[in-house]
């Protein structure tokens, strides 16, 4: 479903953030990215939801090419995947409904439509009590459930987490974690870059390791 | 493309953006409408100025005069010869007892200069008046050569020095309001765009996350340019109101003697308004180009 050639990305002349990235993910994987700070996780996840471009190599989503995909099309690619970040990126001075409902506001769906989904994506994160609280009176740990079900309500094909849990404590972590293997259940690939080695040795899924921008294992 | 939903989402969404940041909107509306009132307000000045100018232009006249001893025929011809020219619009003859009589209402207290004169000192006249597209210096000048060679015009006046005078005046004013309008609006412009900036970057983290979640940059962009015509549809009326509020303070409580002073026509007011939106809508383009990339 997803696959990597001989990526390389550069962003000044002379240094590497990634050095020849080959990698193959099929549908239904759950795959970990590891590495230390720095070693190019976020970076390859940024080269998938093309927020940043390759400076040589090919990314292949279901087989076609979306490295030199054209900047108008690149939206319609986001749609279908869903990213959680470790800082969240929510809304603080909107509600969790609000927050959710964003990724569908976008794609302008009806009212009744959005709020069937984003209850249904709040029930899975076990939110849907808290729809009307405002996001910034939440504890992280609901903060990053918030950003799960927004990353999710639209039935993506990817699901893309940078160190989603990086500023969670160990129990809410092991709520992530819980949700993201529910998620992968339903069939949705997750690719989870970490730099936490015990949550791949706790999860038991695969795992790719990056140091220095290669792939080390 | 949108449907109506879309634009029934945008205005909501504008409504709330405004209400969540009322501040940023009343500065870039105040300042929309500010600097439209002084664009107005100069504005106001170079059209009655140049009401007056053409006013004034209308006033001149070339005066002729005529020998003594005319006969009527002659004058008649004469009168009938001028007309016919094209530089003419009309002309008027005023007879020697309608000159002196002219004189003596004007002289009003001092008629008494006039009564030691035992015969009428003054000539018959004729008074052109210039079509309005003859009525600049370099025509009435040409003109006023030609009738000096007429037979029977004894003199030619038209107040050549203070006639050029009053024409480089205004044409330097015109000159100066045109520079400081021009002025006015590049500074309204860049003042624009830089608010506008501020309020772009004060919500960098929503667009952000819009473009994240997979929306269009028109979709992103829609509400900024309405909450842009919106903010430059206000302060233009605004500013309009208050230029009218001003003119009419103005004009009720100083004396104007025979001048009048208009204020903007509809067409103008109306230029105005689509200044207002355009500048808003412009200052957005602008601004939001930096802040949203895919």
């Amino acid at each position: 479903m997803l696959q990597m050639f001989h990526v390389y990305k550069s962003y000044e002349p002379g240094h590497m953030a990634l050095h020849d990235i080959s990698l193959s993910i099929d549908k239904g994987d759950f795959l970990f990215i590891t590495g230390p700070s720095g070693a190019g996780k976020t970076t390859l996840l940024k080269l998938i939801t093309l927020e940043e471009r390759v400076t040589k190599g090919q990314i292949l989503i279901d087989g076609a090419s979306i490295s030199n995909m054209h900047p108008s099309k690149i939206p319609y690619l986001r749609r279908r995947m869903g990213v959680v970040f470790q800082d969240f990126k929510l809304l603080l001075d909107r509600t969790v409904f609000e927050n959710v409902a964003l990724a569908l506001e976008v794609l302008g769906h009806t009212k009744s439509y959005i709020r069937k989904k984003v209850m249904h994506a709040l029930t899975e994160v076990n939110l849907s009590h808290k729809f009307k609280t405002l996001t910034k009176s939440l504890s992280y740990g609901e903060q990053q459930k918030v950003a799960i079900a927004r990353a999710m309500v639209n039935d993506p094909f990817l699901l893309l987490a940078d160190e989603p849990c990086v500023y969670l404590d160990p129990h809410s972590t092991h709520e992530i974690i819980a949700i993201f293997k529910q998620i992968n259940a339903w069939g949705i690939t997750i690719l989870f870059a970490t730099h936490n080695g015990g949550l791949v040795d706790t999860v038991g899924k695969r795992s790719v390791r990056l140091d220095n921008g290669r792939i080390i294992n | 493309m949108f449907g109506l939903w879309h634009i029934g989402y945008f205005f909501l969404k504008v409504l709330r953006n405004i209400r969540q940041n009322l501040m940023i909107h009343l500065i870039t509306t105040g300042s929309i409408a500010f600097s439209l009132l002084i664009l107005g307000a100069v504005l106001c000045v170079l059209l009655n100025v140049d009401d007056l100018v053409k006013k004034w232009r209308r006033e001149v006249s070339i005066v002729l005069f005529l020998e003594d001893n005319l006969s009527t025929s002659k004058i008649e011809n004469l009168k009938t010869e001028i007309s016919e020219m094209l530089e003419v619009d009309n002309i008027l003859y005023i007879p020697k007892e309608e000159a002196l009589k002219k004189l003596k209402t004007q002289l009003k207290n001092q008629q008494g200069i006039l009564e030691g004169l035992e015969t009428n000192p003054l000539p018959a006249s004729f008074e052109i008046r210039l079509k309005p597209r003859f009525q600049n210096i370099q025509s009435i000048r040409t003109l006023a050569q030609r009738l000096k060679g007429f037979r029977g015009i004894d003199e030619v006046q038209y107040g050549e020095a203070w006639i050029e005078r009053l024409m480089t005046g205004f044409s330097l004013i015109k000159l100066v309001t045109l520079a400081i309008f021009g002025l006015l609006f590049v500074s309204t412009v860049f003042i624009i765009s830089n608010i506008i900036k501020l309020t772009i970057y004060a919500r960098r983290e929503e667009l952000e996350i819009m473009r994240l979640v997979g929306a269009t940059n028109l979709f992103i962009k829609c509400p900024f340019y309405i909450e842009a015509l919106l903010q430059g549809l206000v302060g233009a009326v605004l500013a309009v109101a208050t230029l009218f509020g001003i003119y009419c303070l103005f004009v009720s409580k100083v004396q104007m003697g025979s001048l009048s002073i208009s204020f903007l026509p509809s067409d103008v007011i109306l230029g105005i308004i689509g200044a207002g939106i355009g500048l808003g809508l412009f200052g957005s383009l602008v601004s939001l180009r930096r802040f949203i990339r895919t």
